[in-house]
């Protein structure tokens, strides 16, 4: 047992030993101050924020009209289907990052907004039906059969029997496309236009002059986002479970 | 490193394959340029700072952009993807990706005339190996890999000017009081200069050979960080392979740190400027490689990053803490005994085995 236990902490630090380094060298106001006066970066920021919070909203919502419609598939197409969506698992991000750019070109779309969108959609879209793909397939429909019994429409049928059983699910789904936007690095930096600029695609980039602590402070910043979104998460889980009869 | 060798082999394949796919004719939502000209520039960041491009776009009403790159592969496959459409107007290749981007014609040659700015440049920048001439590129960045000793750990240095790697690696004092850099092309040049041989006429035998010798003073290495400034800062190295750009914000902080240039020679690399073959705003793109490599731009940049330039008068006017750090003004000497680092394809499958061999050891 003690063992186990000495096991377990010795895991804990050295999964997280390199993060705290970052946030203790990065936490020094220079280096925020320094941060705060690069335009640049603020700008980065701001577009990663918004690309990530786009990004999860449609992945979301197209991935769960798709993660419902999955049963309804011939079972063969549905094999194709799925096993598909495990690509961007195993391949190589920068496989999809020129492809898309390849792809992009011979529709004559020029890189921007448009095809940042699209392809952040793209690679999200997998992992979260995947996610959602096993809420659906734990609904109780018992739940909804009653409803329909009780008089409620599709809608009713939808937003009070099905919708709070799916709700785990659509936050983790959303969850990870926000933040699987957020880190991108590859696909964004093939398929963005020139007036596009993200966080990442800042910070590698940064990293070749070797300029200093304001790296360690970006670090920081990124890992206070996923950190507040985990805590978000839990707190919500916690709060909507109590709250239920 | 790693994500650069999984990047570069994929790279290979969808290259390949998009050589046989044709880009679209010019698209139509890149039309013709507005009243203030666009200067579009694919560079690293942090390279040009604020008031500089402020001040470039007020004088000559140019509105400049900048796209970022993290590597030179990145960069060249974004430019062979994009074809003819790319739109970049000046772009920073590292001196071997210089070679690359001539070799596949992407590069136009420059028109001197319109370089006034070569003039207060070091006759010594004017003919590097990998652009002759500086037929197609102008060297921005000049970059090295020196040493830091800790005169705190080895106060017997303190007055050292010079040290030699073979004294460094076999020298049983230093034992475990070594770090060298996290790559491995530049630990092995050092091998390889020690053992009076070059990376671009290197063959299997002597990358062995090479490695060998490493594994024989493994010793003496206390360990290959990824970043070695704070590694310096902690006094956790006594002797420290370091690249320049380190030197500089090191040397501000820390009184007891030193810099010397291995006696057998040491690397060097260069960021340049270069204009695509299909640039649009030619002309901006000549103005702004003039302006920002002029006397007070060069200085800035140095002050600013810890890299020299080329331009004479920049140095004449930095303040001596940093023209006489070796590292980052190395002498005449020190130059004549530099050496590039040269990507060797064929090799490079070995290098990466041997490495790997190396630290697991």
């Amino acid at each position: 047992m003690k063992a186990l236990k000495i096991y377990f902490w010795a895991l804990l630090a050295f999964l997280w030993a390199p993060l705290f380094v970052v946030l203790v060298k990065g936490s020094t106001l220079t280096a925020f101050e320094k941060l705060l006066h690069n335009s640049e970066v603020i700008q980065a920021f701001r577009s990663s924020l918004v690309l990530a919070a786009a990004t999860a909203v449609i992945s979301t919502v197209l991935g769960l009209a798709t993660a419902f419609a999955l049963p309804a598939f011939p079972p063969r197409l549905r094999r194709i289907f799925t096993g598909s969506l495990l690509l961007p698992l195993v391949l190589p991000e920068i496989a999809f990052g020129i492809a898309y750019l390849v792809w992009y070109q011979q529709l004559g779309l020029a890189p921007g907004w448009f095809t940042l969108l699209l392809s952040h959609f793209a690679f999200t879209f997998c992992f979260v039906v995947l996610v959602l793909k096993t809420s659906v397939a734990k609904i109780d429909h018992s739940l909804s059969d009653s409803a329909r019994d009780l008089g409620a429409g599709s809608w009713g049928v939808f937003r009070h029997a099905l919708l709070p059983q799916l709700m785990p699910g659509i936050v983790a789904g959303a969850m990870m496309a926000f933040s699987l936007s957020l880190d991108d690095f590859l696909i964004t930096f093939f398929v963005k236009g020139i007036d596009q600029l993200t966080l990442p695609v800042k910070i590698y980039s940064m990293m070749h002059l070797r300029l200093g602590p304001e790296i360690y402070a970006l670090s920081v910043v990124l890992f206070a986002i996923s950190l507040i979104s985990v805590i978000f998460t839990q707190l919500w889980y916690a709060t909507s479970h109590r709250s239920r009869p | 490193m790693v994500r650069n060798l999984a990047s570069l082999s994929t790279l290979a394949c969808f290259l390949l394959l998009s050589a046989c796919t044709k880009a679209p004719e010019a698209s139509t939502s890149a039309a013709p340029a507005a009243a203030p000209a666009e200067l579009r520039i694919f560079t690293w960041s942090e390279y040009f700072d604020d008031e500089f491009l402020r001040a470039f776009s007020e004088r000559n009403n140019i509105k400049v952009k900048a796209d970022y790159f993290s590597n030179n592969e990145e960069m060249l496959a974004k430019l062979q993807l994009l074809g003819k459409d790319s739109g970049y107007d000046l772009i920073l290749p590292s001196d071997y990706m210089v070679r690359t981007l001539v070799e596949m014609n992407m590069l136009q040659p420059l028109d001197k005339a319109k370089l006034p700015v070569l003039a207060e440049f070091e006759a010594e920048a004017l003919n590097p190996d990998y652009d002759p001439g500086l037929k197609f590129s102008v060297p921005l960045a000049v970059g090295a890999t020196g040493i830091a000793v800790n005169t705190k750990l080895l106060p017997k240095l303190s007055g050292v000017k010079e040290l030699r790697w073979t004294e460094i690696l076999e020298n049983p004092a230093y034992r475990g009081k070594i770090t060298m850099l996290d790559d491995p092309k530049e630990v092995l040049q050092v091998v390889l200069i020690i053992q009076g041989k070059k990376i671009t006429t290197a063959t299997e035998a002597d990358v062995k050979e090479a490695f060998a010798y490493l594994k024989q003073h493994k010793g003496q290495i206390k360990g290959f960080p990824s970043e070695t400034r704070p590694v310096v800062e902690a006094d956790e190295c006594g002797i420290c392979m370091i690249y320049s750009g380190d030197a500089l914000s090191v040397a501000k902080e820390k009184k007891e740190i030193h810099f010397v240039l291995p006696s057998e020679g040491a690397t060097i690399w260069t960021d340049n400027l270069a204009i695509p073959t299909n640039a649009r705003n030619v002309d901006g793109a000549y103005k702004f490689v003039n302006d920002l490599l002029a006397e007070a731009g060069a200085k800035s940049f140095t002050q600013r990053t810890g890299y020299r330039t080329a331009n004479k008068k920049a140095r004449a006017s930095l303040p001596k803490e940093i023209t006489e750090n070796r590292v980052i003004y190395p002498t005449l000497e020190d130059r004549k005994k530099m050496s590039f680092l040269v990507h060797r394809k064929d090799l490079a499958a070995l290098i990466d085995r041997e490495w790997a061999l190396l630290k697991s050891q």
